[in-house]
C-alpha cells in the first residue's frame, strides 16, 4: 500500500461513515456510523437546545439532514453547528415557522458569544480621541459582540422555549438585537431604529467614518459611544492592526 | 519515564463533576481532559483550567487529532493544543493511534471518532511523521494510545505490537495501554482466552515505553455484533486482572479510570480510584526490583 492507497483507503471509510444508506456494508462500520450520528446529534442539542425543543419530535431528523446535507469539516465538534440554520431554513415543512431557524442563528450567536477570547476591559484607551487621528482609532468591542434580527421576539422566545406549553411570542416587525459577552454572560439589547446603521458599522469603521455618519444621522457621537462603555459593549479603542 | 513507588491514580473530569470535585477532590493525584473541550478562550474556560490545575496534576488527552490521518493535523490545531500544554503543564500528553479524516471531493470530512488504521509501512510513516510534528511543537514526548477496532476485514502487514514497537522506535513517544481496549478486541474476536491474550499482546510490547494506563468498563450489550467501549459502566473483573497482571510486567504507572458516558456520582468515580490504588499498592515496586525487570528495546 503506497500513500496514495492509503489516502483512497481511508477516504473509503470515511464514504462508508458519512453514507447516507442506513444499511452499512458490515457490522463494524455500522458502529462507526453510529457513533458519528449519535455524537453530531448530542452536539447540536446541546448548542441549539431551545430550537430542538421547537423542533419537538422532528429535532432527531432535521439534524439527521443536517448531516447528511452538510457534512462535518472541524475537529471541533463544537463548531458543527455553523450551518445548522441555514440548513432548518432550507427544510420546506418549516418555511411557515421562520421562527425556529431564526432561533438557531440566536443560539449559534450565544454559543459564538460564550467561546469568544477573553480580552482587558481598557477604558483608559478613549483617551486616545484626544492624542490620535480619529481615522486610525477604531472601537474595541466587547468578545462576541455582533448584531441579530429577527421578525420575530427570539431572545424572549430562548427564555421560554423549554415551557413546551408556551406558544411562540411574534412580533411581525423587524427587529435587530445587539448581543455580546459581559462578565461570563451574553446580553442583549434592542437596538434603537435611529443607531441602527452606527451599530451595522461599528466593527468595520473608524472613529472618523462613524463621525461622519453619526453626523449624517443627527446622532450625538459621544453620547452613543458613552452608551456602548456604559453598558460593556465597548471594551475601549484600538489602532488598526 | 521511571515506573513509580507511590502509585499516581487519576480521574476522567467530565463536566457533570466539576462541581463536585471541587469540593472533594481527594482521592484522586490527577485529573485527565479531552483536550478539545478546553480550547475555547473564554474566561470562564480559562478560569476553570486555573482552578482545576491549582488541585490536581492535569493530563491532556487528545482525540481529535487523528495522528495516523494522511492529511496533517492543522496550525490552527496545533496551536491550540500548544497554548493548552502551556497553560495546564500537564504531567503526561497523549493521543491515539487512529485516523479520523479524510478529503472527499475537494472537502475535508472529520469524523469525530477513532478510526483504525492498518498496520503497514506507509501508516507507519504518516503517523510517525505526525507524532514527529506534535512532540517537535510541544517540545515533549507524547503517549500513544491503543485502539479498540470493530473491523476484521483490515488487511495487516504487522502486528499490533510489531506497529507500535516501531513507532516508538522510530519517534521517542510512549504508550498508553487501554486495558479494556485489549480485551474488548479479544472479546470482539471470540478468544477462548483473552485475558492470556491480552497478557500475550502486552509482554509483546517495550515494558519502558508503556508509560500510563487506562482503565474503564463497557456496556455488556452487543451492538451489531460486536461489543462497543463506551465507557459506560464501572470497571469490570477481567479488566482488574489485567491491571494487576500488568502492574507486574511494568511497574506501578500513572492509571486512569475513564467513565464517559452514563456518569455516576463523584463519589463513585473516587471508589474506582480507590481500588486501583488498592492493586497499585500490592504491586509496588522498589528500585532494585524495578532493575531487575528491566526490558530494554
Amino acid at each position: 500500500m503506497n500513500h496514495t492507497d492509503l489516502a483512497h483507503w481511508q477516504a473509503q471509510f470515511i464514504t462508508s461513515v458519512f453514507s447516507q444508506d442506513p444499511q452499512a456494508s458490515n457490522s463494524g462500520m455500522a458502529i462507526y456510523r453510529n457513533n458519528l450520528v449519535l455524537t453530531h446529534r448530542a452536539s447540536i442539542m446541546l448548542t441549539f437546545s431551545r430550537t430542538c425543543a421547537l423542533l419537538g419530535d422532528n429535532a432527531h431528523i432535521a439534524i439527521y439532514r443536517y448531516l447528511t446535507e452538510f457534512g462535518k469539516a472541524s475537529y471541533d465538534w463544537a463548531l458543527c453547528g455553523e450551518h445548522f440554520a441555514q440548513s432548518l431554513a432550507q427544510q420546506p415543512e418549516l418555511a411557515e415557522q421562520s421562527y425556529i431557524s431564526d432561533m438557531a442563528k440566536y443560539e449559534w450567536c450565544r454559543h459564538q458569544i460564550n467561546r469568544a477570547p477573553a480580552k482587558p476591559f481598557n477604558q483608559s484607551s478613549i483617551g486616545m480621541l484626544s492624542t490620535h487621528d480619529w481615522s486610525d482609532l477604531y472601537l474595541d468591542l466587547a468578545p462576541g459582540w455582533g448584531l441579530f434580527s429577527s421578525d420575530d421576539d427570539i431572545p424572549t422566545m430562548f427564555v421560554d422555549a423549554l415551557e413546551k406549553n408556551t406558544p411562540p411570542v411574534l412580533y411581525g416587525t423587524h427587529q435587530t438585537w445587539v448581543c455580546w459577552r459581559s462578565g461570563n454572560a451574553p446580553q442583549q439589547l434592542i437596538v434603537p431604529a435611529q443607531t441602527q446603521v452606527l451599530y451595522q458599522h461599528a466593527s468595520a469603521m473608524s472613529i472618523r467614518q462613524l463621525a461622519d455618519l453619526a453626523e449624517v444621522i443627527d446622532v450625538d457621537l459621544m453620547v452613543w459611544l458613552a452608551l456602548l462603555m456604559q453598558t460593556k459593549q465597548l471594551f475601549g479603542l484600538r489602532l488598526l492592526d | 519515564m521511571p515506573t513509580l513507588t507511590q502509585p499516581q491514580i487519576g480521574v476522567g473530569l467530565r463536566h457533570p463533576h466539576y462541581e463536585a470535585a471541587l469540593a472533594a477532590p481527594h482521592g484522586v493525584d490527577f485529573v485527565e481532559f479531552h483536550a478539545e473541550n478546553l480550547f475555547a478562550q473564554s474566561d470562564l474556560q480559562q478560569q476553570f483550567i486555573q482552578d482545576i490545575a491549582a488541585r490536581w496534576d492535569v493530563s491532556i488527552h487528545g482525540t481529535a487529532f487523528g495522528l495516523g490521518s494522511v492529511s496533517p493535523p492543522t496550525t490552527q490545531a496545533l496551536q491550540a493544543l500548544t497554548e493548552l500544554v502551556n497553560a495546564t503543564q500537564p504531567i503526561l500528553v497523549s493521543e491515539h493511534v487512529c485516523f479520523n479524516r479524510a478529503m472527499l471531493h475537494g472537502k475535508l470530512y472529520h469524523g469525530g471518532d477513532l478510526y483504525p488504521i492498518p498496520y503497514n509501512n506507509t501508516s507507519l510513516d504518516v503517523l510517525c511523521q505526525h507524532i514527529d510534528i506534535v512532540q517537535h511543537q510541544l517540545q515533549r514526548p507524547i503517549l500513544l494510545e491503543n485502539l479498540s477496532a470493530y473491523l476484521d476485514d483490515i488487511e495487516h502487514e504487522y502486528t499490533e505490537s510489531e506497529f507500535l514497537t516501531s513507532m516508538v522506535q522510530r519517534t521517542g513517544c510512549g504508550l498508553l495501554l487501554d486495558l479494556n481496549n485489549i480485551l474488548i478486541n479479544e472479546y470482539n474476536q471470540n478468544s477462548v482466552s483473552p485475558l492470556n491474550n491480552a497478557m500475550t499482546f502486552i509482554r509483546n510490547l517495550p515494558n519502558n515505553a508503556i508509560q500510563e494506563i487506562h482503565l474503564a468498563g463497557f456496556t455488556p450489550n452487543k451492538v451489531n455484533g460486536k461489543y462497543v467501549d463506551d465507557h459506560a459502566q464501572p470497571v469490570y473483573d477481567e479488566c482488574w486482572q489485567l491491571y494487576a497482571q500488568t502492574l507486574a510486567y511494568t511497574g506501578v504507572l500513572p492509571t486512569l479510570i475513564e467513565w464517559d458516558n452514563h456518569l455516576p456520582d463523584w463519589s463513585v468515580l473516587q471508589a474506582q480510584a480507590e481500588q486501583a490504588r488498592k492493586i497499585a499498592l500490592a504491586h509496588r515496586q522498589t528500585p532494585d526490583t524495578l532493575a531487575s525487570t528491566d526490558e530494554s528495546y
